[in-house]
Formats: C-alpha cells, sequence, structure tokens
C-alpha cells in the first residue's frame, strides 16, 4: 500500500487537469455527507488514521457491521477490521462466510472464537490454507468435517483422519475431494453405499481394482459415474458404450477419453438421450455428422448444428430445418460462414435473427437492417455488437426500453459520446452497468460518484481510486525513461 | 381533479434476525425500510391519470403513516412527479393495526377530498391486504380490491375496471366514482424517477400531521383503535429453506421426488 | 355471542373448493368449544349451493338471496353485516379469497369487529380466540388476539385444512337483508389467455438459469431438461443481457413477474434483487447453486447446494 500522503499529493497534481476528485477530497466527502458507501469504498486506500476515521462511520452501528460484515461488496481490509473489533459470534462467523476474506483473517478469527459456527466456515473457506484447515478441530462438529470434506485445500492427511470418524454424508463428500489418494477411496470404497461408491468409481484417483468392480456393479449410478471418470481407460469405455443403461452410455460418449472415431459404430443408438450427446462431441467423422443431422430428433440436429466441427455442408442443410432452434443453433455457430449468416439474417423467426444480431463478424449492412427492427432480442444484439455503426448506437442508447438502452451500455467499443448521456439513466440498475464502462472520463465518474444509488456511488470511487493509480503508475514509468 | 395514494414504508427481515424482548415483533435492528412493492404501481397508476391529463388539471399527492423515516417512500414517489405528501405520525399510533391506519387515512381523505383513492393490494411485510378496503368503509364509497386493469378519464363518474381473480381470470365490471382501489402488481410498467426527479424531490413539501391534527382521539388509533393485537410472534422450523444434503445422485432424487409430488398434486 | 358463521363462496356456478375448507377449519373450532356452526351461501338461487355446503358438522345453511347470481361486493357486505347483528356469531369465518379482499375488510371495519386475514392456524386460549397467520414473507409466523372483541372476522388461507366431506343433516333458513345499492356493475369474465407463445407469466412450472451456467453452450443443456421434464425455461438477466435466451423468458424486474408459478426451480440464479422481485412470491422455490451464501436460498423452501451441472445432469435421468 502506498503511504497516504504521497497518494494524496500525487491525486492532488493530477486533479485539476482531470476533474478527479483526490483521495482527502473523496475521504472528506464521505465524511460529510456520512456516506458509508463511499468510506467502504475508500477503505482500502486510505491510510490508517484516516481509517479510523472512516470506521467510526462505518461502525456506528450493530445494524451496519453486521451489514458490511455480509454485503457481497465489502472489501477484505474492512472485513479484517471488523473481526478485530467484534467478538460477537454471529458476526464473526459472517466474517469466516465472506468470499473477500483473506486467509490471514480467517486465521485470526479462528484464534480468536472456536463456536462451531465459525470452525464450520472456516472449514468450508475456498481461502483457508491447508496448514490452517489442519489445525481445526472438528472432533465433535459433522458441520466442521463436512466444510473439511469437501474443501480443495484440505490435506490428505487430514481427510484420512476424518474418514476414520465421521458419518455416512462426509464421506460422500470426501469421495468427491481430489486429494482423496487411492488408499482412502479403497477404504470407502469398502464401507460404501451405492452413492458413496458412486462418488468413489467417478474420482480420478480410484485404483484400477475399484474401477473394475464398478464396472460389473448392479448398479446403474455407479456405472454411470465410472464412466464419467477422467481416469477410466478407453477399453474399459468401449464397454460401457454397449452397456444396457442409455445413461450410462450417454456418460461413456461424453467421455473425451473415449476417441470420436470409436462412436461411428453407434450412431443409430435407439436411446435419443445417446445420440443427443453424440451430436455435441467435436472430432465426429463427417458422415456421423450427416447421419445425426437427419435425425428425427430436433435436439439432436440442434446440437449438431452448434458443433463446431460440423461440415459446412451439413451447416447449410440444417440452415433450412423446420424447427427455429435448429437454425438458430446454425447462427450461433462460429464456423457458420458469412453467405449463410446473411440469408439467416432474414430469417422468418426473430430468435433466428437476433442469432445474428449477436455475431461479432457481422457485417454493417446486416446490422443496419437488423437496427430497424423492434424485437429487444435483435436490437440488444445491435446494440452490443462492436461493428455497429455511431447513428445507431446512438439511436439505441435514447431507446424507451431500459432493457435494450442496456446493450449500449454492455458495448465496451461504445465511445463515450454514445454513453454518455446514459449517466442520467433512470435505471438504477443501467448506471451501475455503466460505471465499468471503459470510455468514461474522470469527470463522468465523478458524476457517478454523487449518484442517488450507493452501489453506483460505491462502484465509481472504486475506479477513480483504481485509475489515479494507474495514472501514477503511467507517470512513474515516463518519469523512469 | 385530485387522487390521493395511500403509500408504506415496508420492514424487510435481515438475514439471521432476531425477536424483540417482548416477543411480539422482530428486533428493529433487523429491518429494512423501503417502499412497498404495490406502491410503485398504484403511483404509477396516479401518475399516468395526471399526465393523460391537462396542465395542472390532475393532482396527485402520496400520503403515508408512519415515523420521520417514512418520509424516504413519499419522496421517492414525488421523485416521479407530484407536488406535495402527507405524512402522519405521532407516538400514540404506533401499535395502530390496518384498520386504525386506515381510520387516520380517511381524516386525511375527508380534508383532501379527492376525487379518487389508490392503495396498494397489499403490503409485503405484514400482508394483512386491509387497509384499502378498511378506507372504503370509513369513507363509506364505492370500491374494488385486486385491481390490476383501469379505464378512466378525469371527470368520468364511472371508471371500468378488472380484478384479478384466483387462477389467472379476471373480472370486468364498472365502479362508480369516487371509488377506492387497492392496485394490483402487473397493472403497469412503473417508470424509475429520473436524476433530476430524485433531486427535486428532496425540496418537495412534506406536511407532517398528528392524530390529534385530524380529530382522532388516543382511542381512534393505536392499540385501543385496532382490530387485532400481537400476542406474540415466532419464528417457525420452516421458515428456513429445507436443505437438500447428499451426493448430486441423492440430491437429484430427491428434486425429483418433490417435483414429481408437486406437479401431481397440481 | 355464540356459534361460527362461515360466508361460502362459489364463481361462475361453482362453489369454491375453498368454501369447504373453511368449513373444516370452523369444525375444528367447533370441537376445541361446541357451538352452533351455521354456513351463509349468498346467490341469486342459492338452492345448490345450500345443498352442497350440507356437511358433516354443519347445524345450519342460511341462505341469502342477492340480486345478482354472482359476487357483488356491495351485496355481499349488506348482507353479511346484516346477518351478523341478527346471529350475534363469535367467529365470522370466510376464504381468504380475491372476493373477500374487498368485502371482509368492510364487513369488518362497519361493525368494529374482531380481524385477521390469511390465518391458517385457529385455538382457544382459555375463552379467547388466537389466530395464527405469516408475516415477513413467510418468516414470522404472528398470532393475533382480539381484546374486548365480541364477533371477530377471519379470513382462511387456501390448501391448509382438508375440506370437509361427509353428508350433514343441517337445517336450512332463509334470511333477508335490506339491499344495499350496488356501486360496481359486473361486465364480464376475462379467462386467461391460452397457447400461442412461452408466457412466462402464465407458467406453472419453471426451471430458470442464471449466471452460473458460464457459456452459451451450455444453455440448450438446461432447455433440453426443462423440455424433459415439463417446465418451462426461464432465466435471470445477465442470461438475457447476452443474447442467449429471449427476454421473454427473463424473470424479473427489467422481465416479468412469474405470477402463476407453483414450482420454481432455480439453477445457477445466485438471487439479486431485481431477479427475486420477479419469482420470490412462488410458493415452492428450489434452489440449486454452489455458493451456501448465495442469497435464493433465503427466499427458497428448498436448498441444494452443489455442481449444477452435476444435478441437472442426475435429475434428468428422473425424467427421461
Amino acid at each position: 500500500m502506498i503511504p497516504a500522503e504521497t497518494q494524496a499529493n500525487n491525486a492532488h497534481a493530477a486533479a485539476p487537469a482531470t476533474q478527479r476528485p483526490s483521495l482527502p477530497q473523496l475521504l472528506e466527502q464521505a465524511r460529510e455527507t456520512g456516506d458509508i458507501y463511499l468510506a467502504a469504498a475508500l477503505y482500502p486506500f486510505a491510510g490508517n488514521a484516516e481509517r479510523r476515521a472512516l470506521e467510526d462511520l462505518l461502525f456506528a452501528s450493530t445494524k451496519q457491521k453486521r451489514q458490511f460484515a455480509g454485503a457481497p461488496y465489502t472489501p477484505a481490509p474492512l472485513l479484517g477490521r471488523l473481526a478485530e473489533i467484534t467478538t460477537e459470534t454471529k458476526l464473526l462467523a459472517r466474517i469466516a462466510r465472506h468470499p473477500a476474506v483473506t486467509a490471514e483473517t480467517l486465521a485470526y478469527i479462528v484464534d480468536k472464537d472456536q463456536s462451531e459456527a465459525v470452525l464450520a466456515a472456516v472449514a468450508a473457506h475456498q481461502r483457508a490454507p491447508m496448514d490452517l484447515l489442519d489445525t481445526l478441530d472438528w472432533q465433535d462438529s459433522v458441520a466442521v468435517q463436512k466444510g473439511l470434506a469437501g474443501n480443495l485445500n484440505t490435506s490428505t492427511r487430514t481427510l484420512k483422519a476424518i474418514a476414520a470418524e465421521a458419518p455416512l454424508e462426509v464421506l460422500k463428500e470426501i469421495a468427491k475431494n481430489p486429494n482423496a489418494d487411492a488408499e482412502l477411496l479403497t477404504d470407502l470404497w469398502s464401507r460404501g453405499d451405492e452413492y458413496l461408491r458412486a462418488e468413489v468409481a467417478a474420482n480420478e484417483q480410484c485404483t484400477e481394482s475399484i474401477r473394475t468392480a464398478a464396472e460389473t456393479l448392479d448398479s446403474e449410478l455407479v456405472r454411470r459415474m465410472l464412466a464419467a471418470n477422467p481416469a477410466a481407460s478407453v477399453e474399459q469405455l468401449l464397454r460401457l458404450l454397449n452397456d444396457p443403461a442409455a445413461a450410462v452410455r450417454a456418460a461413456a460418449v461424453r467421455n473425451l477419453l473415449l476417441p470420436a472415431e470409436d462412436l461411428q459404430d453407434y450412431a443409430d443408438d435407439p436411446s435419443r438421450q445417446v445420440r443427443r450427446t453424440e451430436a455435441q462431441r467435436t472430432g465426429l467423422a463427417d458422415s456421423m455428422l450427416e447421419h445425426l443431422a437427419e435425425d428425427e430428433d430436433h435436439w439432436v440436429r440442434r446440437w449438431v448444428a452448434r458443433n463446431s466441427s460440423t461440415p459446412e455442408l451439413i451447416l447449410r442443410s440444417l440452415a433450412q430445418d423446420e424447427v427455429a432452434e435448429v437454425r438458430r443453433a446454425v447462427v450461433r455457430n462460429p464456423m457458420c460462414p458469412a453467405d449463410l449468416v446473411a440469408t439467416l439474417a432474414r430469417d422468418p423467426d426473430s430468435w433466428v435473427r437476433a442469432g445474428v444480431a449477436f455475431r461479432k463478424d457481422v457485417s454493417e449492412a446486416i446490422l443496419l437492417e437488423l437496427a430497424d427492427e423492434e424485437d429487444p432480442d435483435i436490437l440488444t444484439g445491435v446494440g452490443q455488437n462492436s461493428a455497429a455503426p455511431l447513428a445507431i448506437l446512438h439511436r439505441i442508447a435514447s431507446h424507451r426500453d431500459k432493457d435494450i438502452r442496456r446493450a449500449v451500455i454492455l458495448n465496451q467499443q461504445a465511445p463515450r459520446e454514445v454513453v454518455q448521456p446514459l449517466l442520467d439513466d433512470p435505471y438504477p440498475l443501467n448506471r451501475a452497468m455503466l460505471v465499468k464502462h471503459p470510455a468514461l472520463t474522470s469527470a463522468d465518474l465523478s458524476q457517478l460518484a454523487d449518484d442517488p444509488e450507493p452501489q453506483v456511488r460505491f462502484m465509481a470511487v472504486q475506479s477513480i481510486i483504481r485509475s489515479s493509480g494507474q495514472d501514477r503508475a503511467a507517470d512513474a514509468k515516463t518519469r523512469n525513461h | 381533479m385530485k387522487i390521493l395514494v395511500a403509500v408504506k414504508q415496508i420492514a424487510a427481515l435481515d438475514e439471521d434476525f432476531e425477536l424483540r424482548e417482548d416477543g411480539k415483533d422482530v428486533d428493529p435492528d433487523y429491518l429494512d425500510y423501503e417502499l412497498n412493492e404495490w406502491d410503485d404501481y398504484s403511483y404509477e397508476e396516479a401518475l399516468r391519470i395526471m399526465e393523460a391529463g391537462g396542465e395542472g388539471e390532475v393532482e396527485i399527492v402520496p400520503v403515508t403513516v408512519g415515523p420521520d423515516e417514512a418520509d424516504d417512500g413519499l419522496r421517492r414517489c414525488l421523485a416521479k412527479g407530484g407536488e406535495r405528501g402527507i405524512r402522519i405520525w405521532d407516538d400514540a399510533i404506533t401499535g395502530s393495526d390496518p384498520s386504525a391506519i386506515a381510520r387516520i387515512l380517511v381524516k386525511v381523505i375527508e380534508r383532501e377530498q379527492p376525487d379518487m383513492v389508490f392503495a396498494g393490494t397489499l403490503s409485503s411485510d405484514h400482508s394483512f391486504a386491509q387497509t384499502g378496503m378498511a378506507i372504503a368503509a370509513g369513507l363509506g364509497w364505492p370500491h374494488a380490491a385486486v385491481v390490476n386493469h383501469l379505464e378512466y378519464k378525469p371527470g368520468d363518474s364511472s371508471a371500468v375496471v378488472h380484478r384479478e381473480l384466483e387462477g389467472g381470470l379476471e373480472e370486468k365490471l364498472s365502479i362508480d366514482l369516487p371509488a377506492v382501489l387497492t392496485i394490483q402488481l402487473g397493472i403497469n410498467d412503473p417508470r424509475y424517477a429520473s436524476l433530476r426527479g430524485i433531486k427535486q424531490a428532496k425540496s418537495k413539501d412534506i406536511e407532517v400531521l398528528s392524530h390529534g391534527d385530524l380529530g382522532l382521539s388516543d382511542d381512534d388509533v393505536g392499540e385501543k383503535g385496532s382490530l387485532s393485537r400481537v400476542r406474540r410472534m415466532v419464528i417457525p422450523e420452516k421458515g428456513q429453506a429445507e436443505m437438500i444434503e447428499g451426493t448430486a445422485a441423492e440430491q437429484a432424487e430427491r428434486v425429483a421426488q418433490i417435483v414429481k409430488e408437486l406437479k401431481g398434486a397440481a | 355471542m355464540s356459534g361460527i358463521l362461515v360466508v361460502s363462496e362459489h364463481r361462475q356456478g361453482e362453489l369454491t373448493p375453498s368454501s369447504l375448507e373453511v368449513i373444516a377449519a370452523a369444525r375444528q373450532l367447533k370441537a376445541e368449544k361446541e357451538q352452533p356452526l351455521m354456513v351463509a351461501v349468498l346467490a341469486n338461487n342459492p338452492d345448490d349451493y345450500a345443498s352442497q355446503v350440507n356437511r358433516e358438522g354443519v347445524d345450519e345453511i342460511i341462505k341469502i338471496s342477492t340480486p345478482e347470481e354472482e359476487f357483488q361486493v356491495d351485496a355481499y357486505e349488506a348482507a353479511i353485516n346484516s346477518l351478523i347483528n341478527e346471529r350475534a356469531p363469535s367467529i365470522v369465518m370466510v376464504p381468504h379469497s380475491v372476493d373477500a379482499w374487498g368485502y371482509a375488510p368492510v364487513v369488518a371495519e362497519r361493525g368494529k369487529y374482531g380481524f385477521a386475514s390469511d390465518v391458517f392456524g385457529l385455538r382457544y386460549e382459555g375463552d379467547d380466540l388466537v389466530a395464527t397467520r405469516a408475516a415477513y414473507a413467510e418468516k414470522i409466523h404472528m398470532e393475533l388476539e382480539f381484546p374486548g372483541k365480541e364477533t371477530v372476522l377471519l379470513t382462511v388461507r387456501g390448501n391448509v385444512f382438508k375440506p370437509v366431506e361427509g353428508e350433514g343433516s343441517a337445517k336450512v333458513t332463509d334470511f333477508d337483508f335490506s339491499d344495499a345499492s350496488p356501486h360496481t356493475q359486473h361486465l364480464e369474465y376475462i379467462e386467461p389467455e391460452s397457447g400461442g407463445d412461452v408466457d412466462i407469466s402464465q407458467a406453472e412450472f419453471m426451471l430458470s438459469i442464471g449466471r452460473g451456467i458460464d457459456e452459451e453452450e451450455n444453455v440448450e443443456q438446461f432447455q433440453e431438461l426443462a423440455d424433459i421434464m415439463g417446465f418451462t425455461l426461464g432465466c435471470s438477466r445477465p442470461i438475457a443481457d447476452n443474447g442467449w435466451l429471449p427476454k421473454f423468458r427473463q424473470v424479473g424486474q427489467s422481465g416479468k413477474t412469474v405470477a402463476s408459478c407453483n414450482v420454481y426451480i432455480a439453477l445457477g440464479i445466485s438471487g439479486s434483487v431485481q431477479h427475486m422481485a420477479g419469482m420470490k412470491h412462488v410458493p415452492n422455490i428450489i434452489a440449486i447453486n454452489k455458493d451456501p451464501e448465495a442469497s435464493i436460498f433465503s427466499i427458497a423452501r428448498y436448498g441444494v447446494v452443489g455442481d449444477l451441472f452435476e444435478v441437472a445432469e442426475e435429475l434428468r435421468n428422473h425424467f427421461e
């Protein structure tokens, strides 16, 4: 973190040219208006003394403390400080569940409060490091055991210790954990019900002998999960392709270990579920795709139409399919040739035409034509399209439908003159999304920092500070050269 | 021509809320206040009538019963249109049920003499669906509840409304005016206030009255003036989601079972 | 003051099922404290309905002939108020129906009776009636009492009490009331539109997908799942904004409210305020999300924390 003074001086120097408020100005604004959202956004960037001043505002009531402990936007340093100043278990558990909380804060919380609620939250936290997880006391709590069992950072050693004592519901979590080794999985297999065995059979680490046993088990679920195992052998998958249960065959088809050419003989599988799955595989032989493209089930044809390895000729024939969703799938296929896109731009179904409007490679002429339509999905596609001409973007930006206006806000290529009027968009969500638009100037961001909507102010202030940080980095670079 | 719109700041529960010590309500520390969702629709309906009329022909006035913070709800309305609001509050009003609230609003209506009164069909916190119709009873006015379509022009002596009945059925009926209508969600597509409107609303006039100002006695409001009294509140076991545990296969099995039961029962 | 008066309701020539549920609720109270149970029938020709409400436990059926055959709010109010004046029941129970939303608060206010709406629990504490109803989006149950009220009017929640069966042997009487001049006039019923394009506001069973599905390529498998399950596919805003599904499938503030939905399966939807505005009223929300902290769980009836692709794949096998 840059010391506050340096930061302030730099930002101050830049202010007159860009009209960007400096950090001290923003801090002043937060204190004067009592705006807790502004304060929360500034907190990570403030120096120690300033942080204390902001805390008076941020933690003024227990209600606000609770709010910040749970709000998804709360920055990590604020969570850390909140953990320091509270002793309330409910609040600490809330902080420990927060996705942004740091490993340090988690360790601090465990040190401070060993209640089950806190331990269970830490045990399940993705940011909790292995050494912290290894120290957690799980003996008396299924909730803590479950948290650890499902955590990708839990060590094999801890998983084994838990497995020795835990109930079945915890074992099922452990069986899914990639840190469960072959020895542990073998143990679980021997103790498991059908569901646990299914999880073991799907785990990459399970031994070949388990896989062999799973294959002959009279459980469709276990065989299906086995067929999805990314470490299964090709021979085994080929055998599973002949399984009596369609769901097992479909799972085998989905497994990428199985070479696409081996599916050739199964193009006429009686189960539509299997054929639908086949149609999703890349690398199928043209003859097989051709066959599937004529399937009576329109879902099969849809998947073929969307398949990036489907040859042009088949796409052309599917572009004339009677089912609109099949034609739509053709136009959403990245490999759809330009002339076919142009044809489908005049498809009678508006959802097909909308699929054209969302294509990045569509010509300006087509966009001009589509821009005259009234369908909201088509206009949304045109408004988001980086190839859309300026006049059209202006028109969409002033559309009476707030959801259609949002399209240009989501268009990262839209120039400032297009998005600038939307700073006053009455729909708060549109303004909230506009904050992230790259074309906004610091003056625009300053305006949004005064927005009536807390979320907008919060994000605008973050953007202002981040962009001033980038300027400083750029300045420093220039000076060094 | 004047339309009065009764609105309300409703209380929404914070997660892991607790009850107050006397057990008769939620600890206010866990409540967040916001304008009742239905009020956006009833106010929008009034705005549309105002905008369809000539300049200055139709006045719309939002009215609420509530403490200082309830001004936020009135200003949310005024940011979209209307020049003034009315808020009634004093400590004696605490503990009023919808009937006592309606009695207060009746007095305001008698003073304001509007041609039409709108209220939300219900409010999402206590969901009594009572206030609007209780107002009609106090006034002795024609009334219709759960209105999802309104055909009316200023000056008309009657209006055509649709009531949204069970199972998607609607009843089309005509109603004599002046009338009290409770407005249902979906009757229109409520607008969002412009930033200019939000700024302007901050300086619009909100008249604050007490029950005494309206000629009501202490017995007319609060618990004494109510048709019911809260004995206690309890947190039901089923208030939280039932979490379905197990492997994905087990979870799906249970979901499928729930879905099949619910579909079968329908 | 004694006795329970139930007001039955009918529409388009059919007694509403909730009328029989309310009689069941009344019988339950009668079992706690013996008192006469009266059922009022209001129609131009109440005879048919009168025989339909003659169920076990009903002591008297009161036929009231109204000027209109169908519900008219002023007539119902005038008739019920004068019936209460004459019979002085201690409890009046009516269905929590849209019709009752219109007349019940008016009847209560005019008579200054005790009143509670949407009641699903009733009991006596000594001599005092206690009514239970929900508040704060069903997260709280509130118990109400009615101090000093000799008559209490209650609207009773539907699908709680099992409709009363078994034939009764009630005596049938007629009741006249001085007619109120009607201020509303029925013009017609408008049936819900059916068929044609997908209208999610009319769908009873919905499966909705959100940001959690990650990529456009994944949309189709959920559409397929909805298809297999016989559910209507919906989505949250980011999916429609991305052009992955048409806007008419979008649920929420900038989309539609799923007004008729009974079962709503939310897959990978975290539950923004905007989305929940369109579906939080649905009685059976099943939320499936990998994040146990997702706000959608706060309004769900059933929650599944897990990988939505795995659960969806498994789910499909139960409907294939």
